[in-house]
């Protein structure tokens, strides 16, 4: 009994972390129904365990969110009730591909920054069109590319990134004439063979430098790693 | 008339109706909102995500370590509370631990169906990209307080006491699992997350 009652006392912990398997964990509820103290110290860390989730970092969620969530609560509430599918949250991948669409429209017209500038040349009736190349650094030797204006419209094309680690994107910076620090642009994803493109929303006036980093998924406030690729416009 | 317009029915028995104001109905205890909100009053569940819509966002966001991701969950996790489908028992808890339990199942099976790893701490490279600083109100203000005071608890543990409590309770991986992962015996994974547990326990205890 006394080694049965230990048997279960070190698994108290792995118990309230969820850490057993079912089977583990069925034969662990029917010992405290017959165990006073294992039932006492499982109340008493409990308390711990119950602690956990406010450990982690305080976030506030998007406005959206509480937005959407009213909607749907709101027009159930008004429907006497009946439940409707919620509206589906795009990916993070659906979230990018409007940025993609256009700059993936340019690369499948043309694969190198040239055909991209002549596409623009097409399109923007006689807007005039720069390209301004994009220099690799230390920490990413051998990629290139180049940033394409045209009027309001700005692309950048990159080749030769390594491809993105999982959970994580590139992210443009923009860095503004009189500025010293840079701001948050767009997110892309590079293809096995280290190319891909992403419009710059806005377009790049007003910008002295546009920067690329690799960030976690859905992008950073700040950059978190060394830049890879720079362009000087 | 227009008194009783802008009141809720809080409860509907034919002889004592009682009608709450907005300002009434932010009083009310979380356990009590929850019988309003099984009635349907989207004011009641608006207060309820108000005061916990953070908590679980941040729960999502520290397990998947996606925002996109972690706003489904979130949004899954008060939806199954509006709609019933999660029943809240008050004998087992508070809201709070309740509604925190089905994020952390949601974002657990999403781990699982998709196979991700959970992400490693700290992930403070990114909270400023989204966390409130000079204008958060009063109750943002006292939750992160209270993140930090827990925090502060977990920073005596040693850090592979702390690795093995993250890996299960934030991965939602079994003992066994763990002990695959960190190539450590499954006995020594158990007697880590015993110690670390205790030590967190009595050092809650010491502050409180």
């Amino acid at each position: 009994m006394v080694e049965d009652h230990r048997h279960f006392e070190e698994e108290l912990a792995a118990y309230l972390l969820d850490a057993l398997d079912a089977d583990e964990a069925s034969a662990f509820q029917a010992h405290l129904v017959t165990c006073s103290r294992c039932r006492s110290e499982e109340r008493w860390l409990r308390t711990a365990v119950e602690m956990l989730p406010s450990s982690v970092e305080q976030f506030d969620p998007p406005p959206e969110l509480r937005e959407r969530l009213m909607d749907i609560v709101r027009s159930e509430a008004g429907a006497g009730g009946r439940p409707r599918p919620a509206r589906p949250r795009r990916s993070m991948r659906a979230r990018i591909a409007p940025i993609l669409r256009p700059a993936a429209a340019l690369a499948g017209a043309a694969v190198v920054a040239a055909g991209v500038a002549g596409y623009l040349i097409r399109g923007g009736e006689g807007t005039r069109t720069t390209t301004a190349p994009v220099a690799s650094t230390r920490a990413a030797p051998g990629a290139g590319g180049a940033v394409v204006r045209s009027g309001k419209t700005a692309v950048l094309q990159v080749r030769g990134l390594p491809l993105q680690r999982s959970g994580h994107v590139y992210e443009v910076w923009l860095m503004r004439k009189g500025k010293t620090t840079v701001e948050p642009s767009t997110l892309f994803v590079v293809k096995g063979d280290g190319s891909g493109s992403a419009s710059i929303p806005g377009g790049a006036k007003g910008v002295r430098q546009v920067l690329v980093t690799l960030e976690p998924n859905g992008g950073s406030g700040k950059p978190t790693t060394p830049p890879l690729l720079r362009a000087n416009l | 008339m227009i008194w009783r317009a802008r009141r809720r029915v809080v409860s509907d028995e034919s002889d004592s109706t009682t009608y709450l104001t907005p300002e009434e109905l932010h009083r009310l205890a979380d356990e009590d909102l929850m019988p309003l909100v099984d009635r349907r009053d989207p004011a009641a569940f608006e207060i309820v995500y108000d005061r916990h819509g953070g908590a679980a966002f941040s729960l999502a966001y520290r397990m998947v370590g996606d925002r996109a991701k972690a706003e489904d969950i979130t949004q899954e996790a008060f939806l199954s509370l509006w709609r019933s489908r999660a029943r809240y028992d008050r004998a087992r808890g508070s809201v709070r631990t309740w509604l925190l339990g089905i994020v952390r199942n949601r974002a657990i099976d999403l781990l699982r169906r998709e196979l991700l790893h959970p992400p490693q701490l700290p992930l403070e490279p990114v909270e400023s990209t989204f966390q409130a600083t000079a204008d958060e109100t009063g109750v943002e203000a006292l939750r992160r307080e209270a993140a930090r005071q827990v925090r502060g608890a977990l920073s005596v543990l040693p850090a592979d006491q702390m690795r093995v409590i993250e890996l299960a309770y934030f991965g939602g991986l079994t003992h066994a699992e763990i002990a695959e992962m960190l190539n450590t015996p499954l006995g020594t994974v158990k007697g880590r997350m015993r110690l670390g547990m205790e030590k967190i326990r009595t050092q809650l205890a010491e502050e409180v």
